[in-house]
């Protein structure tokens, strides 16, 4: 099991910089999908399930074809190379080694002070995921449409701006 | 070193790579997957919360309501970089100054 979440994490942590240092929008959004996958793996091995189906369809499904929708309706990648030819890319070089010497100056210091989370205990209560979604967290159901509705209202309010043009 | 510190200092990394990422670029797409990477670790904390304390249900709400909100937010802001780019050409996030009303 923790072969599984150690091969997890490293894959969030190298696709994550490597989405963040990327020049071209279409391989970090691939890379970002990588990151959902690999972090639904890491739910499922934890015991979360259900958050494991939402995320890996629809984070790693929906969101990156949301995104390469919006980079194939402009032309996002000529942009980024426009602005790396505008500005110095001097800092986008140490970028990497930079993240990778906090995450190791952090380790170094959690090992020195003893820092540790601890061991995970037994399930406390028996409840389900269906039991605690909808009868206990009904007012976060309410937030989500009302977010959903939002969301659908304002995608709808862009494209018509954009149609009147 | 256990397990649990190794994922607690993935996140912070994830979190710190997204945060780096939103203030470097200038691009909106650039800035949205910087937003949703940490947005993927706050979801792994979720999951490792409710991991510790065996309370995977309550957590596992929790991380559909944050992925729900992430997904609307990615939406909304798409949609604003797209109209962004039909009325100036690109998609600098400096011309939301340019915004009126």
């Amino acid at each position: 099991m923790n072969l599984a979440i150690y091969l997890c994490l490293g894959c969030m942590l190298a696709c994550g910089i490597f989405a963040a240092t990327s020049r071209k929008l279409i391989i970090s959004a691939v890379a970002l999908a990588v990151v959902s996958a690999a972090l639904g793996v890491l739910m499922y091995v934890l015991g979360a399930h259900s958050a494991a189906i939402f995320e890996v369809s629809v984070c790693s499904g929906l969101v990156t074809v949301i995104f390469i929708s919006a980079v194939s309706l402009s032309n996002g990648d000529r942009q980024i190379e426009a602005q790396d030819t505008a500005e110095p890319r001097r800092k986008k070089r140490f970028l990497p080694a930079i993240l990778i010497g906090a995450g190791a100056l952090v380790m170094i210091a959690a090992g020195f002070s003893g820092f540790s989370l601890g061991a995970p205990v037994a399930a406390a209560s028996g409840a389900s995921f269906q039991e605690v979604f909808w009868e206990t967290s009904q007012a976060d159901i309410f937030g989500q449409m009302v977010a959903l509705i939002a969301g659908a209202s304002a995608i709808v309010v862009f494209f018509k701006e954009g149609e009147d043009k | 070193m256990n397990v649990t510190t190794v994922m607690l200092v993935c996140g912070l990394i994830l979190i710190l790579t997204g945060c780096v990422e939103l203030i470097r670029t200038r691009h909106m797409l650039k800035i949205i997957i910087g937003l949703e990477l940490a947005i993927k670790a706050i979801s792994m904390f979720l999951t490792l919360g409710g991991w510790l304390n065996g309370n995977m249900a309550l957590a596992q709400a929790f991380i559909v309501t944050v992925i729900v909100l992430e997904v609307v937010v990615a939406t909304v802001l798409s949609g604003i970089a797209i109209s962004i780019y039909h009325k100036h050409g690109n998609m600098d996030i400096r011309n939301l100054r340019n915004l009126k009303g």
